[in-house]
């Protein structure tokens, strides 16, 4: 099983949302790999995905598994809530300049035009001041189109300059 | 930083062009939303974190003294 890089960006100038647009048909499925910071002035910094451009989260099921801290985690949503949350990215309020955290997320048959997409990531970020999460994320995109666009939201702050995100085709 | 100043990286895979939009009021709107739906998730889950771990306490107190427990509090023991 051989993943092909489809494109990768660093970012050059800071940005509220980076998105893969008119994504290939060639593959089976996809993965998008995020080494990343947040420049925001709180710790809790969040990452969201939007599939085609659509950020309403009444359209999108979130499962999580968390950590924080060490004293704080567990069950953060068990599919009842409706959101695209992902997990939570170093901020640069607690971290230095050459802290990211990262993320892994696979997408499965995106092209498909009958079934949800369903979307699985992992995702750890360490602060400088000692505070850390790591996420075991799940959602689904309650949306039968094949998907075209893949994109990632901040909710507070911007992702920081060097930030950088991969993407990967399975055939 | 002022909300106007957001912008958004967008990669055209196909033909690998970059470019840097403004985020629309649409966009903008949506991330004050997020925003604050996480920060009540996060304080729903810490709340029920503290009342769990209030309830441990409060039997563990309960058991040194030799009084009955309530079955919430009984549930917090029985893994």
């Amino acid at each position: 099983m051989a993943f092909d890089l489809i494109q990768k960006i660093t970012l050059s100038s800071t940005s509220a949302y980076v998105e893969f647009d008119t994504l290939p048909t060639t593959y089976k499925d996809l993965r998008v790999v995020i080494s990343g910071r947040i420049n925001a002035s709180t710790n809790r910094t969040v990452s969201l995905i939007r599939l085609n451009n659509d950020s309403s989260s009444s359209n999108y099921i979130q499962f999580d598994w968390y950590f924080e801290d060490g004293s704080n985690g567990g069950e953060f949503a068990n599919g009842t809530a409706r959101s695209r949350i992902m997990g939570i990215f170093p901020s640069n309020n607690s971290t230095s300049s050459s802290s990211y955290g990262i993320s892994d997320t696979w997408i499965n048959n995106y092209k498909n035009t009958t079934n949800y997409k369903q979307i699985n990531s992992h995702l750890c970020s360490y602060q400088t001041t000692g505070s850390w999460d790591l996420w075991n994320n799940g959602n689904v995109w309650k949306n039968t189109n094949a998907i075209t666009k893949i994109g990632f939201d901040t909710d507070v702050g911007v992702w920081a300059v060097g930030s950088t995100f991969y993407l990967y085709g399975l055939k | 930083m002022t909300e106007e100043a957001l912008m958004k990286t967008v990669i055209n895979c196909e033909t690998g062009e970059v470019q840097v939009l403004p985020l629309s009021q649409e966009e903008i709107d949506q991330r004050l939303a997020d925003q604050a739906a996480f920060e009540l998730q996060m304080q729903q889950r810490e709340a029920a974190i503290a009342a769990k771990e209030a309830l441990k306490a409060s039997a563990k107190a309960k058991l040194i003294a030799g009084q009955p427990l309530t079955a919430e509090e009984a549930d917090v023991l029985v893994i």
